[in-house]
């Protein structure tokens, strides 16, 4: 049987929590899907039964409004029929089918990767891969980790390193001191960011915060053991077991570019109401352009009160919502300037070093004159489970590619879910 | 409350908690070869969130990405390890 609702929501983060507890608010019937097993998405990953603070009043919201949720969902076709949308998402070995009258995209973002020498050895992880797993009880036992990369997010991940009892040999941030002083600004305009970061600095007492520097290599036989690292003028060497390195967000646009919004891997567009530029879609959050939870829970809010037909931007909570989703998008602009990747990052592969994890691509063997489609079709890159969600940036990244077409299956599927006949 | 349960990774037993993420049951357990490459090269999870596939793993059977896969008793693990 295909369950029909009125508002389906894609993603089940704080954007789209807060879409589909307005949606539900306005009266409408709404369905949450979302790949994890908790909601929450990633920034409010947590173990069973222990959920963060900051998340408890909209979960709580969530749990009892009425919503249908569904966890451990992908979706992997969305077809146009006439005004409604048609879902069909794979649920471990289940496949099933919704429709919708307005599709709510709230996918998230990912973390971006960039290929240096010894990266695809065991131990070494994203810094928010790191994050989530300490989030979800790993512990570290003394182990000897190196927080690297850039942005924000290297702070709180080295603070989970230490609860977790690892010992944090050093934060490497690859933007310089002069660009890192430009997050000042930022935190007097944000009282509570301030708080937070003066929080993170009294835990990480004693660790060594290194603007300006970064990792050129990870060494290790069957699990990492060293790695090399430079400010661009001298080098050191350090042992460590396990290497947490990330260099920022990138939107999850896939799914909103394969329905035809206008908009680019770095964000799709959308109008005032967080409408795309496809009739009965709305985008919130991440997918829309890095901007963190405050931007996800404003435009989440306004996009589930236009998919329910009930969005009023004169209103006093429409008038807090605008306000709060363009501080948001104003301090997210200021981060994308600050943590600006350096230009000594696209030197770091040799031709051995693996650009697509998923097909063993190396560099070497990709012409820096194909566009995305030739070396896809030449190398593979980009062709294997993940679909290029990780070397598609670095792609872009390191040769200027513009990304490929987005087709069906979004997700990678079971094929006998794929062929499978409608019940 | 934990709940802890017993798997079998690799013919094995684990011991882990009902519910928490396949991926760290398997890494707490010393796991760190999940999955060989096309090439043959050791892979071990890197996104925790299920974008990046390298964590793969066969469970009762069935391709599952283990960072997304709950625990649960019994569940029959194997590796590429």
């Amino acid at each position: 049987m295909v369950e029909h609702v009125d508002v389906a929501v894609v993603g089940g983060g704080p954007a789209g929590i807060s879409a589909a507890v307005a949606s539900a608010a306005a009266g409408k019937r709404v369905c949450l899907l979302d790949e994890g097993s908790r909601p929450g998405g990633q920034i409010w990953r947590h173990r069973l039964g222990q959920v963060p603070d900051e998340a408890q009043s909209l979960l709580t919201k969530l749990d009892a409004a009425a919503v249908k949720v569904l966890f451990r969902a992908s979706v992997f076709d969305v077809e146009d029929r006439q005004g409604s949308w048609r879902l069909t998402l794979s649920q471990g070995e289940r496949r099933v089918a919704i429709t919708a009258e307005k599709l709510v995209l709230a996918c998230g973002a990912r973390e971006r990767f960039l290929p240096f020498p010894g990266w695809t050895l065991p131990g070494v992880m994203g810094a928010g891969g790191g994050q989530a797993f300490l989030k979800e009880g790993l512990e570290l036992h003394g182990e000897r980790v190196l927080v690297a990369g850039t942005g924000p997010l290297l702070l709180p991940v080295a603070a989970s390193v230490g609860k977790a009892g690892g010992r944090v040999l050093a934060i490497l941030e690859q933007t310089p001191w002069r660009r890192v002083l430009g997050m000042l600004p930022v935190l007097l305009a944000h009282p509570s960011k301030a708080l937070q970061a003066a929080q993170l600095g009294r835990s990480l007492f004693g660790v060594p915060y290194r603007p300006g520097w970064w990792v050129q290599e990870a060494y290790g036989k069957d699990f990492l053991e060293a790695v090399r690292l430079t400010d661009g003028q001298r080098e050191e060497v350090l042992e460590c077991r396990w290497l947490f390195c990330g260099f920022g967000l990138v939107p999850n646009g896939e799914l909103g570019v394969a329905l035809g919004c206008a908009g680019t891997h770095a964000g799709l567009q959308v109008n005032k109401a967080q409408e795309s530029s496809v009739n009965g879609i709305f985008a919130a959050g991440e997918l829309c352009g890095v901007a963190g939870v405050d931007a996800a829970l404003a435009e989440g809010a306004i996009a589930g009160l236009a998919a329910a037909g009930v969005w009023d931007a004169a209103s006093v909570e429409g008038h807090r919502l605008v306000k709060a989703r363009a501080r948001a998008r104003s301090t997210g602009r200021q981060l994308e300037r600050i943590f600006a990747l350096r230009p000594e990052l696209r030197g770091l592969p040799r031709p051995e070093t693996i650009i697509c994890r998923c097909e063993d691509v190396p560099y070497g063997a990709i012409d820096p004159s194909w566009g995305s489609r030739e070396t896809k079709l030449c190398t593979r890159a980009g062709m294997g489970p993940c679909q290029g969600r990780v070397c598609g940036p670095i792609l872009i990244y390191q040769f200027g590619h513009t990304p490929d077409t987005v087709r069906i299956p979004y997700k990678t599927t079971p094929v006998g879910q794929l062929i499978a006949e409608e019940p | 409350m934990a709940d802890h349960c017993i798997i079998r990774v690799d013919g094995q037993l684990v011991a882990a908690t009902s519910g928490e993420s396949l991926a760290v049951a398997l890494l707490r357990a010393g796991h760190f070869r999940f999955r060989e490459s096309c090439s043959g090269q050791a892979r071990a999870p890197v996104c925790g969130m299920g974008t990046c596939y390298e964590c793969q793993v066969r469970v009762n059977g069935t391709w599952v990405r283990a960072c997304l896969e709950p625990v649960r008793a019994g569940l029959e693990v194997h590796t590429d390890g």
